[in-house]
């Protein structure tokens, strides 16, 4: 039953590892404006299974980056219950990365020095971290620049540095904020491969925000789709593609499916949310 | 590398025959107009007194030197080290910055005085002078580069647990090492001003003294030859922390024009 079991979640590519990662649940957020406290987030509750890729999608302000700086600890949520591998990410210790809508990386350092920065920041072992960094370069293409500096990139290139620097300390999660939404539409398309690729090597489980609902679909095992003001979860859509998916993947009728299933969760969620 | 040397021998012939243009006209138009020496010198006249005083002008000269210099140096450390401790610990940001602002206010030419008063006439009341007047710009630039930082970097840090003083380390004091620079060069011209009013005020040595007593003299010739070789040495000192700027933060974004 076992076997049978991990068998067929393999080819629909739901995690075979489902003991969950990440737990919300009555997630809270508010804001005081003035005299008036806005709520960014209401009632939020999920769970993330252990291996699995994860996207949030949904209209501008609903509150998925604050939900992305809450899961990463590094803004805390006005009630509520968040864990990441049973600990408060607040006071955690498992190592989180994180991937920003800028790549964010020091313009003082080289792209090694970047890269083996949370390395540092951990009092980690510092050349064995080196071997693993030229590893993670040569993945994404950025062998032979190791030691150049960001500003000699282009920015396709310093996301991928980025994403070697979240990687590096081989976190339990992998938290990424619209990463590669300031890159032009063919160097998104072969970043979402590599990311693939990284993700198959690695099976980080990753927590993926996304205004592009192609490339949450291309990317994911399931996109959360929120709504805003309050930000609310609205629906959870799996996406049963096999992987390793290819870009024509983009053609078949069953990535057409989601995306409409997406894009019509989402258009209720903004008509829904603004009146 | 050829390119690179003849554009900086064509700059230099552009700058030298541009400064010899300039200098005949103005020798020219004393000669034609017939100015009195006591108001306007021949620049050939300056020139001959540069010459035959050379020794008395250096050793001014170095006096001076060595007053803005090191003035210069300690308080330069002085206000980089106050940004520092103003930037670690936030409550002096209300209790020690409004009283060094206040400080600041005071006329400093006024201070001069009263700085001879305590600290006599000699080397020392010079170097305070120099420092006072120059760790402000260091101080309030630096404390600028310290705080003007990315959010999104510190959510970095934040993301990776680091400690407030890796965050400072690895992060705030590179990323303010611009600004620094910037308080730096605003700081050295301001230093020379400090030098030249501590020697007005009191002084048996120094240019701002050889100033002071050929402009009594009426050696207005003298008073050139002294303000040529301040000019200059202010521009050496100006040009050497421009170039340790280039060497230490080549990533600063005021080198990266076009380097994409």
């Amino acid at each position: 039953m076992q076997v049978g079991t991990i068998a067929v979640a393999r080819s629909l590519s739901i995690p075979e590892r489902c003991a969950p990662l990440v737990e919300v649940a009555g997630l809270r957020k508010t804001y005081a404006a003035g005299k008036a406290t806005v709520a960014a987030l209401r009632d939020i509750s999920l769970t993330i299974g252990d291996g699995e890729f994860v996207a949030v999608v949904g209209p501008s302000g609903c509150g998925k980056s604050t939900l992305l700086r809450i899961i990463a600890g590094i803004s805390p949520a006005s009630g509520g219950h968040v864990r990441v591998g049973g600990e408060d990410p607040l006071r955690g210790r498992l190592p989180i990365g994180m991937v920003f809508q800028t790549p964010v990386l020091l313009p003082w350092r080289s792209i090694l020095a970047n890269v083996l920065l949370p390395i540092e920041i951990a009092g980690g072992d510092r050349r064995a971290a080196l071997e693993r960094a030229r590893e993670l370069l040569g993945m994404v293409g950025l062998y032979g620049f190791e030691e150049k500096r960001p500003y000699q990139l282009s920015g396709g290139m310093e996301q991928r540095a980025a994403l070697c620097r979240a990687l590096i300390t081989d976190p339990v999660l992998l938290l990424a904020d619209e990463p590669f939404g300031a890159l032009d539409a063919l160097t998104r398309e072969r970043l979402n491969l590599e990311l693939q690729t990284v993700w198959m090597a690695t099976r980080k489980t990753v927590i993926f925000v996304t205004h592009s609902i192609v490339e949450a679909v291309f990317l994911a095992d399931r996109v959360l789709v929120m709504r805003a003001r309050p930000g609310t979860i609205e629906r959870d859509i799996p996406v049963p593609l096999a992987r390793p998916r290819e870009l024509a993947v983009q053609d078949t009728a069953e990535f057409g499916r989601c995306t409409r299933e997406i894009r019509r969760a989402l258009e209720l969620a903004s008509t829904r949310g603004e009146a | 590398m050829r390119p690179i040397v003849a554009r900086l021998a064509g700059r230099l012939l552009f700058n030298v025959s541009y400064a010899a243009l300039l200098l005949i006209a103005w020798e020219v138009l004393v000669r034609v107009f017939n100015v009195a020496d006591y108001l306007l010198p021949r620049p050939s006249d300056v020139l001959r007194v540069l010459a035959a005083q050379s020794g008395l002008l250096s050793r001014h000269a170095v006096t001076t030197l060595v007053e803005i210099m090191t003035g210069f140096a300690i308080g330069s450390a002085l206000g980089a080290a106050l940004a520092v401790t103003i930037h670690l610990v936030e409550p002096l940001r209300r209790t020690l910055l409004p009283l060094l602002v206040a400080l600041q206010s005071v006329p400093k030419v006024a201070l001069a005085p009263l700085i001879i008063v305590w600290f006599g006439i000699g080397l020392s009341a010079k170097i305070i002078m120099v420092t006072f007047f120059c760790f402000f710009p260091v101080l309030m630039n630096m404390l600028g580069g310290l705080s003007r930082i990315e959010p999104t970097v510190l959510d970095l840090m934040g993301v990776l647990r680091a400690r407030r003083w890796q965050t400072f380390r690895k992060v705030e004091l590179p990323n303010a090492l611009p600004a620094l620079f910037d308080g730096l060069k605003i700081a050295l011209p301001v230093a020379v001003i400090g030098a030249i009013v501590a020697e007005f005020t009191s002084a048996e040595r120094g240019l701002g003294h050889l100033i002071l007593v050929a402009s009594n003299q009426i050696q207005t010739d003298m008073t050139f030859a002294a303000l040529i070789v301040l000019t200059f040495m202010a521009l050496l000192l100006f040009t050497a922390i421009a170039l340790l700027e280039r060497v230490s933060v080549p990533w600063s974004t005021a080198y990266r024009k076009g380097e994409r």
